[in-house]
């Protein structure tokens, strides 16, 4: 019985866990459609190895579809907006660690841009609802 | 009465050590969330502008070019890589390799304002300035410096805070309870985070 109690407690010897840290620090990560890939620094380069080409794709879309009007504009910005959250919540659940900490912290985070994006619509909406607009 | 032996009181300092780390980072997300809602209002001004005024942002995208800033958004990229390699390295108690990454965020930090810099002087000899109207950009200036400079301003105060976190770090400071850069580092990829989306926002869209 202590030797469990012990051996459980020896696994919170460092603040954020142990076992924690051996998930982590692994250099062999499974990467969806991919396989099993081993680089150093594990998940957190292939993560900036995601960054580094979904930039290069922003870059590409929004170079090549420049000229675009009307609903290939509306499609363009769709796009180029899509892709840059994607990135965002990679940097968020990977690198700040979202995806193993109290998941209250995801709250914290998630209800201010909720009601921010609302409120933004919503005055961005206020004067195409009053006759004006913006388009 | 219990008597209070080393062994149960060096469990509860662990587990009041864990409580209060979650406690700091408690603290940091909310400031965090705070931020969101500034930046949210300067991005939400630029975007009303950006609809408004669509020839005006056209110029400006046209005379800009991507080059310098795509450039700077990949230093950025790495400079947020090079956080969480620093974390993972103080964790795994190396602190060489702490040091190492830790130069390595505080030095791509500079590199991304001496970018910034470049990119602002070209803006000047434009003549785009707070307050300024011109014929080819309009009244742009304060509604693409609030949002940049703001964030000019965040990594100005991270490079900062990252060298005293390399101070503190190599005096071991971190070597048992690492909190301090994990803290450091939230606030150094949500800097990251506001410029994935301003660089979208303001050069490509």
């Amino acid at each position: 019985m202590s030797d469990t109690v012990h051996h459980q407690d020896a696994q919170a010897d460092t603040p954020s866990g142990a076992a924690h840290h051996e998930h982590t620090h692994s250099d062999t990560v499974q990467v969806p459609f991919i396989g099993q890939v081993t680089a150093p620094g594990g998940i957190y380069t292939v993560v900036f190895g995601a960054l580094a080409v979904l930039t290069v794709l922003e870059v590409l879309i929004a170079e090549l579809f420049k000229s675009a009007e009307g609903p290939a504009f509306a499609v363009r910005s769709l796009a180029l907006f899509t892709i840059s959250l994607f990135k965002a919540i990679l940097v968020v659940w990977f690198y700040m660690h979202l995806r193993i900490d109290n998941p209250i912290f995801r709250w914290i985070l998630l209800v201010p841009v909720i009601i921010v994006t609302i409120s933004v619509v919503y005055l961005l909406g206020v004067p195409i609802a009053a006759g004006g607009g913006y388009f | 009465m219990a008597e209070i032996t080393a062994d149960s009181l060096g469990h509860s300092s662990d587990t009041q050590v864990k409580a209060h780390n979650e406690n700091l980072k408690l603290a940091v997300w909310l400031y965090l969330a705070s931020e969101v809602v500034i930046f949210s209002i300067m991005i939400a001004g630029y975007i009303i502008f950006r609809f408004n005024e669509p020839q005006f942002v056209k110029n400006l995208h046209d005379t800009l070019g991507i080059g310098l800033v795509t450039a700077n958004t990949f230093v950025l990229l790495a400079s947020s890589w090079a956080m969480v390699m620093a974390l993972r390295a103080i964790q795994m108690g190396n602190r060489q390799h702490f040091m190492l990454f830790m130069g390595l965020v505080v030095g791509m930090g500079t590199v991304f304002m001496i970018g910034q810099y470049i990119e602002y002087s070209e803006l000047s000899h434009l003549a785009i300035t707070l307050d300024s109207t011109t014929e080819e950009f309009g009244a742009i200036g304060m509604r693409f410096y609030a949002p940049t400079f703001f964030h000019g301003v965040h990594v100005f105060v991270g490079v900062l805070l990252g060298l005293q976190v390399m101070w503190l770090g190599r005096k071991g400071f971190y070597d048992k309870n690492p909190i301090g850069v994990e803290l450091f580092g939230l606030y150094w990829h949500f800097v990251d985070v506001v410029w994935i989306m301003l660089f979208t926002l303001i050069y490509l869209v």
